[in-house]
């Protein structure tokens, strides 16, 4: 096994990554009746109240909503509150809200596009670059430097790479922190006494295996780690490896179908080529033959943090996106136990992929683009979005500051009594620096947002951060080495396949598949990207 | 004279008819034959700017995938096998399903049979893929009460999988594929039965002579509704059922399953479109080839 | 002497046949049932029990948490299970009624355009536009969204293989003689489908209604594409959407740590076959009752010659 540390950065369009809430706690209570109250919206919609000098005009938004949907009628609501507020403010843009469940948030989105559905402001979860193609939206550029000027003054230009294509723009990313890292989390007392841990240690992959030899003596019985397939420590997939060390390591960005740039430069090779993922496989054959983790590996379907919670598993590894959690945790209902996290990679900068866009239906872009401009600069519309109404479904609890304030659900309520709660949506709907900050069940709170700014300021970048790989002119070969992916990679990373035996086999099946073609378009789009 | 009365006389009698066809007719157009245009989306390079309608025609770009790929024959060769194990093991199970459930009869037990044998059918496949990986996985019931000690790694060896998933097909679709024997076996006047037992058929005769023959043309109708379906196969059974497990694709992956995984990363409505249109009409060209020979032998067993 | 002898052996030899079916078939099913069991021992079995030992007949700990969890939902639950009720019922009859009176016709040989009608419903099995299309249709042209008739119409109110099953039974199980003495009788087109075929084709009627009920109980799809108040969702599709939503917030409270579900018990593995439990159980118990009638299938006498 290479001494070298290893430390990989990728773009990665990841659905899941993506749709972390922000980092603060949330109360959420005990689950009783489970069905909303009777809400007491009217049905009309403020959209088309005339202000003195210009008609404004009613822009929809579609925005996903996790776990608890809204119903239209406390949709309504929402609405007439923001309208009204829009209306005082002399905005010429009014919203129409729609709430998508989360999903099937792109299915829908599909359907009413191509059924003909208004749909005006929405977001991209992934795909990007396709939705670009198929033409589902339209260019904003023109109105960047007018409506959206106040967007870019607090987000800076840089992030429009990820969503500019051949010299127009055509989405707004989400502004957050999107930075991932990855934990080895175990439970305190085993950290503490059986390895001698302390709070903010470090590991890097070649001590885990010492660690994990440690576990496995001690406990012969438990799985000293519980992985999910392909993540057997290089998390998610080993595109999104992420080891440890010191000053050399492996900065490897995947783009997607095996091909991707290892190192600091701009060439784009075969990933399934290279040491870095010899090494990734290796070591996880390795963990697989001296029984650390759980048989059956690639096809396992229990989460790591069950069977750790059950005592079938003594440790996981997972990543974390958006923000740095506390490194240890100590009332966690998710483990049942203290756990302590610790970073087994540093953080790494990692694009969402989450941006908002104008689909091609709309009919007034600069008042969708002046809509979107809300998202990022007023915190009341935002936070309307986010909580619902005052009083009805959220209170102020006066802590804050302002225009920035702490709220927390009306007393005796939990998420699901209340007609609206669409917290979960935070962290993708705009800006998420302006959110509101909720208060905990134990009557504290925790503001994260200026450091998790701090964090993501020290965390590593890609090379080429922000580029997005648009596969329209090699989709047959996309398809083709997507099959041999899954033969081959869940197996690979999961340590079950010997990594001697397949990885040439693998690395032949892309080829023939055409990834040489993969390539060189990647190469030719970073080349005029820069 | 009279012929022209005659024939006058018996197409009005069609109106009736007509009209009696007339709710089925119009469902048929809307629900079937309108959306039928969405087939062009395999043909067609989808810009939603434009629609369904305006978009631009690309021929057979989008079936290139398919076509092209190494494993193109292995694809297809698993889907036509299994379908072929699946249709004739299928129907002869559910077909001597139907000839015990219907020797016992009024019996009580049958009433407490018949439900359970089809239990199995409604179970969500996710949910089957489930269980099964209860009785395979590294500490399932067989690895652990069964075969103590290491136990056999199921889900990377290939070999087993053919065995595996026909009979949880089997388990699933063999009590409920009996229902529609059942049924048109309970239409066979047993006068046809009491006489053959006087002139001292035995029952395998009687079973073989009599009930064969008379339901023949349900047997044929379910096998050439089968034939039709040849390329495609339950996605449930062979990506969830193996716990979408690379290591067992040489025997595991059908047309349905490589589309699917193909696509992934993709998300192409003409892509997925054209493979479906692909298995359409490769389905279409063997029922209109087996009805044809079938038409021949036994007219009334035929489709139309 | 030689006939009672014979014919004792030809009711031994029946009986004996009779005992090998019922042998046969009770192995049968309870090859069909065991999973069943599994599954009901995994939805009440506690969570850390089925991570340590996995599904076993017998829970090793028992836990309700999953029904419990279940149970706390129970408003929008039995409002899933009303509404699926009614769009089975409705939507079963509406199948039996058009399905059997468009073969009726196809099954008369002299009806000359019956091959065409019978090529124009298979096509149809084979060949479809696939969902956007349908979308466009329903939604553009019927307006159906989010109304009780997108539940019934798309899909699910007519197929031609049922059509075809019923073809072929009133052709090979129903006698001409009877409905050509109906006819000499003066009935109409009509009343012969009404009082003579319908009657005499209970059996197939009977499995058409059990495939067409199960179609529709079984749907999640036409609520997931045309429905999006709440209120109106089929229980398959809440079902299977209340499943993606724990796998949601397991996964959100791990990786945010962002949600503090106090008190909020997930049971995962355990929900999923308690999930797949409701999402059936009304089906277990009606089944039984509709198959007896079919057992109880058709007597065809007093027909002469």
């Amino acid at each position: 096994m290479k001494k070298c540390k290893i430390l990989s950065v990728l773009l990665v369009l990841c659905l899941s990554l993506g749709l972390i809430a922000c980092g603060s706690k949330e109360s959420a209570g005990n689950d009783n009746a489970g069905s909303t109250t009777v809400e007491n919206g009217s049905k009309d919609s403020a959209g088309s109240e005339t202000t003195a000098s210009k008609d404004p005009v009613t822009v929809k938004v579609s925005y996903p909503c996790l776990v608890i949907v809204p119903s239209e009628d406390a949709v309504v609501g929402v609405e007439e509150v923001i309208n009204k507020y829009l209306e005082e403010k002399g905005s010429g843009v009014r919203l129409d809200l729609e709430a998508v469940d989360a999903n099937n948030y792109n299915t829908t989105i599909d359907m009413k596009q191509i059924g003909g559905d208004q749909v005006d402001l929405y977001m991209s979860l992934g795909g990007f670059a396709d939705q670009v193609n198929s033409n589902k939206v339209l260019p904003i550029t023109d109105y960047i430097h007018t409506a959206l000027q106040p967007t870019i003054d607090i987000t800076g230009e840089e992030i429009l790479g990820a969503t500019t294509f051949n010299g127009q723009i055509y989405g707004m990313p989400v502004y957050r922190t999107d930075v991932c890292t990855y934990y080895w989390i175990l439970p305190t007392t085993i950290a503490e006494n059986d390895l001698g841990f302390e709070v903010g240690k470090t590991v890097t992959i070649d001590e885990l295996t010492g660690y994990l030899d440690v576990l496995h003596q001690k406990y012969p019985d438990q799985i000293a780690m519980a992985v999910r397939p392909g993540m057997n420590g290089m998390p998610n997939n080993f595109c999104l490896s992420a080891i440890m060390g010191g000053p050399d390591y492996y900065l490897v960005t995947d783009l997607g179908s095996g091909v991707g740039i290892e190192g600091n430069n701009t060439t784009v090779v075969n990933l399934y080529d290279t040491d870095y993922f010899k090494d990734v496989c290796q070591t996880a054959y390795d963990w697989n033959q001296k029984g650390y983790v759980n048989k059956d590996v690639s096809v396992v379907a229990e989460e790591g943090y069950d069977l750790m919670k059950a005592g079938r598993a003594l440790s996981y590894i997972i990543g974390y996106g958006g923000c740095n959690p506390q490194v240890t945790d100590e009332s966690d209902s998710t483990h049942g136990m203290s756990v302590m996290y610790v970073p087994i990679a540093p953080a790494i900068n990692m694009p969402s992929g989450l941006n908002w866009c104008v689909s091609y239906g709309c009919k007034n872009v600069e008042a969708a683009c002046e809509a979107l401009n809300l998202f990022y600069t007023d915190p009341f519309v935002m936070n309307s979005i986010l909580y619902g109404v005052e009083g009805r479904d959220y209170e102020d609890t006066g802590l804050g500051n302002g225009e920035d304030k702490i709220v927390k659900l009306p007393e005796g309520k939990t998420m699901f009594d209340v007609p609206y709660y669409a917290f979960f949506t935070c962290g993708i709907m705009g800006n998420e620096y302006i959110d509101w900050v909720a208060l905990q069940p134990d009557g504290t709170y925790e503001d994260r947002r200026e450091a998790n700014k701090e964090f993501q300021k020290n965390a590593v970048s890609s090379p080429i951060y922000g580029f997005t790989f648009d596969t329209a002119n090699v989709k047959n070969e996309v398809a083709g080495i997507s099959t041999v992916e899954s033969q081959y990679l869940s197996g690979l990373l999961s340590g079950e396949l010997d990594p001697n035996e397949y990885i040439p086999k693998l690395v032949q099946a892309v080829k023939d598949a055409g990834q040489d073609a993969v390539i060189a378009e990647a190469q030719r789009q970073i080349d005029a990207w820069r | 004279m009279e012929s022209v009365k005659r024939a006058k006389k018996r197409r009005v009698n069609y109106l009736p008819l007509i009209l009696m066809m007339l709710p089925g007719i119009a469902y048929m157009i809307v629900n079937n034959y309108l959306p039928m245009f969405g087939i062009t989306i395999a043909f067609k390079n989808l810009d939603y700017s434009k629609g369904i309608f305006g978009s631009e025609w690309v021929g057979l770009k989008n079936f290139e995938f398919l076509f092209r790929s190494k494993d193109f024959f292995m694809i297809i060769r698993n889907t036509i096998l299994y379908n072929i194990v699946f249709i004739l093991g299928g129907t002869f199970a559910s077909l001597a399903i139907a000839v015990m459930m219907t020797e016992l009869g009024k019996h009580k037990i049958a009433k407490v049979l018949q439900p359970i044998i089809c239990f199995p059918n409604m179970i969500s496949i996710v949910i089957v893929a489930y269980l099964v990986y209860g009785f395979l996985g590294g500490d399932g019931w067989i690895n652990n009460t069964l075969l103590k000690g290491d136990g056999i790694s199921w889900y990377s060896k290939p070999e087993y999988w053919p065995f595996i998933l026909t009979l949880v097909h089997f388990w699933k679709g063999a009590g409920y594929g009996s229902i529609i024997y059942i049924a048109t076996m309970s239409g066979i006047d047993v006068g046809l039965y009491e006489a053959a037992k006087l002139d001292g058929a035995t029952k395998m005769q009687q079973i073989r002579l009599i009930t064969i023959p008379i339901i023949r043309p349900m047997i044929m109708l379910m096998l050439l509704l089968s034939i039709g379906r040849i390329f495609s196969s339950d996605f449930g059974l062979f990506l969830q059922v193996p716990m979408d497990s690379g290591a067992l694709y040489n025997t595991t992956q059908t047309i349905d399953t490589y589309v699917y995984r193909a696509l992934m990363k993709l998300n192409d409505v003409s892509m997925s479109s054209a493979a479906s249109v692909f298995q359409s009409i490769m389905g279409f060209i063997l029922v209109m080839l087996s009805n044809l020979l079938v038409r021949k032998v036994d007219p009334q067993s035929s489709l139309f | 002497m030689r006939q009672v002898n014979s014919e004792k052996r030809f009711v031994n030899s029946e009986k004996r046949f009779k005992a090998i079916c019922a042998v046969i078939m009770i192995l049968f099913a309870a090859f069909c049932v065991l999973p069943f069991i599994l599954m009901i021992s995994a939805s009440i079995t506690e969570e850390s029990a089925l991570m340590n030992f996995g599904y076993k007949f017998i829970p090793k700990k028992l836990s309700f948490d999953a029904y419990k969890y279940l149970w706390a939902k129970r408003e929008t639950i039995g409002r899933a299970y009303y509404i699926t009720i009614i769009v089975t019922l409705i939507g079963t009859t509406l199948n039996v009624i058009i399905t059997s009176m468009f073969a009726y016709p196809l099954s008369r040989t002299d009806f000359k355009p019956r091959h065409f009608f019978a090529f124009f419903i298979f096509f149809t099995m084979l060949f479809n536009g696939g969902m956007t299309a349908s979308y466009i249709i329903w939604t553009q042209f019927f307006h159906i969204k989010n109304t009780i008739w997108a539940l019934l119409f798309p899909n699910y109110l007519m197929s031609g293989m049922n059509v075809l099953l019923v073809r072929n039974y009133y052709v090979g199980s129903i006698p001409t003689s009877i409905l050509e003495a109906a006819r000499i009788d003066g009935a109409s087109e009509m009343k012969i489908y009404r009082r003579v075929l319908l009657p005499l084709s209970k059996p197939v009627i009977i499995t058409v209604a059990m495939f067409a009920g199960m179609a529709y109980w079984n749907d999640w799809s036409n609520a997931m594409y045309y429905i999006t108040n709440q209120k109106l969702y089929s229980i398959n599709a809440y079902l299977n959407n209340l499943q993606n939503n724990i796998k949601l917030l397991s996964m959100q409270s791990s990786m945010t740590e962002g949600i503090n579900l106090q008190g909020l018990s997930l049971p995962t593995i355990g929900a999923r076959m308690a999930i797949a439990m409701i999402a059936v159980l009304p089906v277990l118990v009606i089944f039984p009752f509709i198959q007896a009638e079919l057992i109880k299938g058709v007597v065809i006498g007093g027909v002469k010659g």
